[in-house]
């Protein structure tokens, strides 16, 4: 193991900002002072059992935030804890929780985590709580790890019971009767990471939830809902949306902190023309050995699990350190065995363990203690998750660094640019629509599994009537005699429903080149038509492979690997109908607007094209099906007149600019990931005949995106403008309107005019 | 125009080109949506009209036809009573209305007689003293799920030498707590249910159909599954075991326009939709069909198998498999005479394989005379099987009767005929690499044996192997050439077999080269340290149990020792050492196997050994097995009675171990020892023996199980016959360990 020279994490610090490459990349520094602890007493209603159990663990008061908390919660109000990382929520739901199991041991609490292995955390750290408490507690996970011979007695006996979202919908709700001793007697349901479910994900927990209430009503019983979530905008709202309650909301923290100096990095441009910029790794490991040889606990935060092995490896070799067990620099990552993973929270928590490079996987609530350092590659998608990454550094009396290190990408650039989005900005607001009709009547029809609906019955906001006799005309509900209705089919419509997109469909790509056909790679289904149609030249890791036959059916694409000097480029006609307007208003030179839309993508021909010269050498159909979505878009109607003047060539290439520029700022906005956006620009649109750019969203009917775009129109176009005049850069990079060899002409000038237009500002 | 579009990753609708949905027009003027408070979603479904107008498009990208103009009418109770009538009607039942709602009930009654108090001989768990009620449903769907519901629940019972069956089913969904209410009446509390894969479907959907009305199942004293039952009996001649297959092959039950089970579902829901009763009418005779198989099925049972004399006239291969049964529960009189009826009645190739069937269960029974007599038998029949009986009589000579020499002319008897039989196409890989196994081994042992020319126990007059046990016909019916002259080379079939040492003193003395040099040894080592060591201790005497031993069919008592990780590889002494001699002098007729090339664990064996490194504690001590002395760190246990053979021997350096000290150790010893300790903290005898090794041992269960469902996979014809016997049980073990370790999720359609 290398000699370390122990120093303390100011002089680090400081030696570090004397550092000339750091000096140069640093754009911007802040100091997040200490701040007091505040306390309350331990509340008197608490078992004195419970309260000797924490007195034993050290605990002889609370934060105030937990003592607020507890006492709403015991008092059977909803409550929603929102307060930053490591702050001690757990103690907030579980001391009303222990207390109820302590009065009643027929009590029974739910708790939902977004992963399994927070939920081993947390079962681990509730049995630590009981013991101490000398209370016999059955707490024990189910989810898809628990083996079948204890499913059953933690069915029947299970007094506090943590799963995960997606076992709730697919293997409690629809079994519910053998769950009837857990419905009856629910008191707390514990929902945890609340900020997790946004999105999709988000609006399909939400209905999760109401069948859970639903059968909760069933059964007789009334829980009451503790939702825990990292520093967010809108806490309650969300916890709102999701649950259907009104709860209490706590986002006052009286536990203390140390003094947290943030930095924010941007790796210096290497090449203006082309935007080229230097190394956000290279970078990030210099900052990262800083800390580490100084002994400090350091995490380092990358943002796919590539990144994580790349700096992992890099940050051994510099330390020179062996792999094993008994290396003091692991990696975390999806995939790596739990108790592996176990191992390693132990290691940070012990201090064994001097380094971590993890993917957003510690970002959750896993205990793992305050860090010295944290060292995050990369913007993490959001000022919420950015936040939640920079608080793992962050110790009770101790001073903590929180670096970011930006990449090229546009997202990360815009950020770079605006350090004061990340520092000062409050965390985004998560979004999403429980009312979706696609994800809402998929939830119905489960919810008709269940139990029969009575004529009346709410699900959601209003009778779900109109909606099962929708779901009646696909026969799969009826309405009998008694107007009640019934689930009519054979199917079951949970195993319809995937909770997460990751189950989404893609085109897996197969080579069969060798004697054995391999799986070199996949492709999402929206860009195969594109990239893997017949007779299309693949490139993969710098080597060229031709489509012999894309068979659309089975969602795979068999290539060979050929060497030859051309590629292609297939045309996408993308076109986009609005269907509805929801609202539409005046805005500088254009009409902003949300609605719905139906878009359609169809593959039409393709080129082949001269690696070098980029000299056509012909051309070929392509024959795939048309691709619909039907979703909610926010569009910018230009005001066709202020835009007479422009040539069409550079209208065309502005929009596209610009388009590019909003598309990353909304992304940024609105705390979703940019692939949940997408773009559509026409230079004469069809349907209204003006210049027109689309945000689309790319779940089918939208969770709500478009219509949070529409409302901050202003901050968004203002957002793109800044980006497109601040990027360094002098045609057009990837990280403003796109790379310039796409856009042709001078993309970032005209995209630059035509959003000037658009924020009613003066030209550069 | 080119139209651009950006990346995005959508939840897409596919669909043809040609399919493009119509589509209203867009709506362009602004709409400010009702009752939104600035900063919420507004969500879909508050107003009506945006309801309504997102459901048409809802229909319009499903290409549905627009909804019906008006809902039907419902009149309540008047059409629903008229369903009800005219289900009944159809069915030729009668409705039974009550405060819970309607239910029709059809009955039938046929003759049908059986000594139903003959089952309880079965190996089976029933009490044909209480009420039988066979018990079938019919669903709505597979599993059993909240929406899965059970329109029709089938009863039959026995009245007399008369099977009545009765049957209630649903007229509409609002009626089923009428249905269950009429179930419950029907199922008395001394009830025993019978069904088919009713414990793992039918009786969980009723009990999930009656938490659903608030209520729990009605009780009953106890559930006979026929589902398992008709696996073991009869599915060894028979495609399958669904239930129409079963009914056919055992009571020759043939269906006619019988409705198959995948479409019942389909035909209820039809029913619910429109009225129809004549849709449910195949269904309920298909019902009324599975109620009575149930019933001829336990008629059958009580009326030919229960009965040891009626027993004669079935199928031998029901009656072996019943012979199984019963062994599985350990009646082994029972076993025994039914594979006796079995052999009276089998032609003569099934004969052959239920004598030896007969054989292992006389092992079991631990009547090891007759099992030896028994597979005898079956060598001098020299049928399909003879092979297989040589090499349990070679097991049987070699540890039990310890005269490796007749146990290697047994052996390759047995490697005459398999060779024989590869010629004429029958190939046996297993048991022929397990056999040229066994060979090998065998020669070695017996080089060992005669090797000496004059170790102490030899010069003593004791000679190398015990003398043999009265009564053991066997030893003399296969004996060889008497061990002294194995020396010699041998002049019968198997080339290989010329090839032992000429001169047995030259090998594997001290300083001598050894047979197992060079590149040979080193992977010897390293394999040993890989896999656990058997070592074979076996005693004289037959059919005595000594403590810390266990008895292992085919291969007499073994111990295990758990090689020790990292520690004995080292030693290059230790192969040499004159282990032998040490043996022979100690106890006479008794030596000890020493840990052999590397090879290939027979299958059982790895199983179990996996068992004994699972369960370290359920097994022998240490002290009998055999170590590598230099492999020790603690004087083990030993018998009080080889204390005396020890003192007399000059003292070695094992031996010094054994009395206390530590060996001298080899620097690349201590440091083994040191990383181990320090993995594994300060050795414990116990920990040495659990350890961190059972984490290695349970490592390999996938591996082993993976090796059992490769074997099961072959087909029939191809299994090595030989490991039949202990294959199922094996499986069943390491399945349940393994579905205890592992994840396994039942899954919502569980």
């Amino acid at each position: 193991m290398r000699l370390y020279a122990p120093s303390p994490v100011a002089g680090v610090l400081e030696r570090l900002l004397a550092d000339p490459a750091i000096a140069r990349a640093l754009v911007a520094r802040r100091v997040v002072p200490a701040t007091e602890p505040r306390t309350a007493p331990v509340p008197p209603w608490l078992d004195p059992r419970i309260t000797a159990g924490l007195a034993d663990r050290g605990i002889e008061y609370l934060w105030s935030h937990q003592a607020a908390a507890s006492e709403a919660l015991h008092r059977g109000r909803d409550v929603v804890v929102a307060t930053p990382t490591a702050s001690g929520k757990t103690l907030c739901y579980n001391l009303p929780v222990l207390q109820a199991v302590a009065e009643d041991p027929a009590a029974r609490a739910l708790y939902l985590f977004p992963t399994k292995a927070l939920g081993q955390d947390q079962v681990a750290a509730f049995r630590e709580l009981a013991a101490a408490a000398t209370l016999d507690v059955a707490c024990a996970t189910y989810d898809g790890d628990t083996p079948a011979p204890i499913r059953a007695s933690v069915r029947s006996a299970g007094q506090i019971v943590v799963t995960n979202p997606d076992m709730l919908h697919a293997a409690i709700l629809p079994h519910h009767t053998k769950w009837f001793q857990l419905f009856e007697q629910l008191r707390y349901i514990v929902i945890d990471e609340l900020h997790v479910y946004r999105g999709v994900f988000g609006s399909h927990v939400a209905n999760v939830l109401r069948r859970l209430l639903r059968v909760c009503e069933h059964y007789g019983s009334h829980p009451t809902i503790a939702c825990a979530s990292a520093t967010i905008g809108n806490p309650v709202e969300l916890a709102r949306l999701l649950t259907g309650r009104d709860p209490v909301c706590v986002d006052e923290s009286g536990a203390p902190s140390g003094e947290r100096h943030v930095l924010i990095l941007d790796p210096p441009l290497l090449d203006p023309a082309l935007g080229v910029r230097g190394s956000a790794f290279a970078l990030a490991e210099r900052v990262a050995l800083a800390f580490l040889r100084a002994g400090h606990q350091t995490i380092v935060f990358g943002r796919s699990r590539v990144s994580v092995e790349l700096l992992l490896t890099a940050l051994r070799e510099a330390l020179r350190e062996g792999r094993g067990p008994e290396a003091r620099v692991r990696g975390y990552r999806g995939g790596y065995l739990p108790s592996e993973r176990r191992a390693i929270e132990r290691g940070l928590r012990s201090g064994d363990l001097l380094g971590v490079v993890s993917t957003n996987a510690l970002e959750l609530g896993v205990d793992i203690g305050g860090l010295a350092a944290a060292i995050l590659v990369g913007y993490a998608g959001s000022i919420a998750a950015t936040r939640q990454q920079m608080g793992r550094a962050g110790r009770r009396q101790e001073t903590s660094v929180a670096v970011l290190v930006a990449t090229p990408g546009a997202v990360d650039q815009y950020v770079a640019n605006h350090p004061e989005y990340v520092l000062d900005r409050t965390p985004e607001e998560a979004r999403l629509d429980p009312d979706n009709l696609h994800v809402l009547l998929a939830h119905l029809r489960a919810a008709t599994f269940e139990l029969p609906f009575r004529p009346g019955e709410r699900f959601g906001p209003a009778p779900a009537d109109d909606l099962l006799a929708f779901l009646a005309e696909e026969g799969h509900v009826r309405q009998a005699g008694d107007e009640r209705w019934y689930w009519a089919s054979e199917n079951f419509p949970a195993s319809e429903i995937s909770l997460r997109r990751a189950a989404d469909e893609n085109v897996v790509i197969i080579d069969v080149t060798g004697d054995r056909p391999r799986v070199i790679g996949e492709v999402d289904l929206f860009a195969a038509p594109t990239l893997v149609h017949d007779d299309a030249i693949y490139l993969h890791e710098a080597a060229q492979y031709h489509v012999e036959r894309l068979d659309w059916g089975e969602r795979k694409a068999y290539v060979r690997r050929v060497d030859v000097d051309h590629y292609t480029q297939a045309d996408l006609a993308v076109t986009l109908k609005p269907l509805e307007t929801f609202a539409a208003a005046l805005a500088e030179g254009s009409v902003r607007a949300h609605g719905e839309v139906m878009v359609s993508s169809l593959a039409t021909i393709y080129k082949k094209l001269r690696l070098e010269t980029n000299e056509n050498l012909g051309w070929g159909r392509i024959h795939l099906p048309e691709i619909e979505l039907h979703t909610t878009a926010y569009w910018i109607a230009l005001d066709g007149t202020r835009f007479a003047a422009w040539r069409r060539d550079d209208l065309d290439v502005a929009l596209v600019g610009a388009g590019r520029a909003l598309q990353a700022v909304a992304s940024v906005l609105l705390m979703s990931d940019p692939h949940d956006l997408g773009m559509v620009a026409q230079a004469r649109s069809p349907h209204l005949g003006q210049p027109v750019i689309y945000l689309y969203e790319g779940v089918p009917g939208g969770v709500g995106l478009a219509a949070r775009l529409f409302e901050r129109h202003v901050e968004l176009v203002g957002g793109a403008l800044d980006l497109v005049r601040h990027c360094p850069c002098e045609a057009g990079c990837p990280a403003c309107t796109g790379p310039r060899l796409e856009t042709g002409g001078n993309g970032k000038q005209l995209a630059d005019r035509l959003l000037t237009v658009l924020a009613g500002a003066r030209a550069a | 125009m080119r139209q651009e579009l950006t990346q995005g990753k959508p939840m897409l609708v596919a669909m043809q080109p040609d399919q493009v949905p119509s589509t209203q027009p867009a709506v362009p003027p602004e709409r400010p949506r009702p009752g939104a408070p600035a900063g919420v979603t507004t969500p879909v479904g508050r107003s009506g009209t945006a309801l309504a107008a997102r459901l048409a498009r809802f229909r319009a990208l499903d290409h549905r036809p627009p909804p019906p103009s008006e809902r039907p009418t419902r009149d309540g109770g008047a059409a629903h009573a008229e369903r009800a009538a005219r289900l009944a009607e159809a069915l030729d039942g009668s409705v039974e209305g009550g405060p819970l709602g309607l239910v029709v009930r059809v009955r039938a009654s046929y003759p049908l007689a059986a000594p139903l108090a003959q089952l309880a001989t079965l190996p089976y768990p029933v009490e044909p003293g209480h009420p039988l009620i066979c018990l079938d449903t019919e669903t709505t769907g597979l599993g059993t799920a909240a929406g899965t519901l059970a329109f029709l629940v089938g009863m039959g019972r026995w009245d007399g030498a008369r099977f009545d069956v009765e049957q209630l089913l649903l007229p509409d969904h609002p009626d089923e707590p009428a249905l269950l209410a009429a179930v419950r009446a029907a199922i008395p509390q001394d009830a025993w249910l019978v069904t088919y894969n009713g414990r793992g479907f039918d009786w969980p959907l009723l009990v999930t159909r009656f938490r659903l009305q608030g209520s729990p199942a009605p009780l009953h004293a106890g559930h006979l599954d026929l589902l398992p039952l008709a696996r073991q009996l009869w599915r060894h001649r028979l495609p399958d075991a669904r239930l129409a297959t079963v009914e056919h092959g055992v009571v020759g039950v043939r269906r006619r326009d019988d409705l198959p089970g995948a479409l019942i579902p389909g035909r209820y829901l039809e029913f619910l939709r429109t009225g129809v009763p004549e849709l449910l009418r195949a269904v309920v005779d298909h019902n009324r069909q599975d109620l009575l198989s149930l019933g001829l099925l336990l008629a059958h049972l009580a009326q030919s198998l229960a009965d040891p004399r009626a027993r004669a006239a079935d199928h031998p291969g029901d009656v072996a498999a019943l012979a199984r049964a019963y062994a599985r529960r350990r009646r082994f009189p029972e076993a025994l005479a039914c594979c006796e009826a079995a052999i009276a009645a089998a032609d003569s190739r099934q004969r052959e394989h239920l004598a030896a069937e007969r054989a292992r269960l006389l092992r079991l029974a631990g009547r090891q005379t007759e099992s030896v007599t028994a597979w005898r038998e079956i060598a001098a029949a020299q049928g399909p099987l003879a092979a297989v009986a040589w090499v349990q009589l070679a097991k049987h000579l070699e540890h039990v009767q310890r005269d490796p020499a007749a146990a290697l002319e047994a052996a390759e008897r047995a490697t005459a005929l398999v060779e024989r039989r590869r010629l004429l196409g029958g190939e046996l890989p297993r048991f022929e690499r397990d056999l040229a196994r066994r060979r090998a081994r065998l020669r070695r042992r017996l080089a060992r044996l005669t090797r000496p020319a004059s170790p102490p126990g030899t010069a003593a007059g004791l000679p190398p192997q015990g003398p043999p046990p009265a009564g053991t016909v066997v030893q003399t019916a296969v004996r060889g050439p008497p061990p002294r002259a194995v020396a010699a080379p041998f002049s019968s079939a198997g080339g290989e077999l010329a090839q032992p040492a000429a001169d047995p003193r030259e090998v594997g003395h001290r300083g001598q080269p050894h047979p197992l040099d060079g590149e040979r040894r080193g992977r010897r080592r390293e394999e040993q340290c890989r896999r656990p060591v058997v070592a074979g201790r076996v005693r004289a005497e037959p059919g005595r149990e000594q403590r810390g031993q266990k008895h292992v069919p085919g291969a007499g008592r073994v111990h295990v020792a758990p090689c020790r990780h990292g520690e004995p590889a080292a030693d290059p002494d230790a192969t040499v050492r004159p282990a032998p001699q040490l043996d022979a002098a100690r106890a006479p007729g008794r030596h000890r196997e020493r840990p052999t090339g590397p090879r290939q664990q027979p299958l059982h064996r790895v199983a179990r050994l996996v068992h004994r490194h699972v369960f370290p504690t359920q097994h022998g001590d240490v002290g009998t097995s055999l170590e590598r002395p230099h492999a020790r760190r603690e004087p083990p246990r030993r018998p009080a009675r080889d204390e005396g053979a020890q003192e007399a021997l000059p003292p070695q350096p094992h031996d010094r171990a054994r009395a206390g000290h530590r060996a001298p150790l080899r620097p690349q010893f201590a440091r083994d020892r040191r990383e181990e300790e320090r993995c594994s903290g300060p050795p414990g005898r116990r920990q040495r023996r659990g350890g961190q090794r059972v984490g290695g041992r349970v490592a390999e269960l996938p591996a082993a199980l993976r090796r059992l469902a490769v074997l099961e996979d072959r087909p029939a014809r191809q299994r090595d016959w030989h490991y039949l016997d202990t294959r199922c049980s094996e499986r069943r073990r390491l399945t349940r360990r393994q579905r205890d370790r592992v994840e396994s999720d039942q899954g919502p359609h569980a």
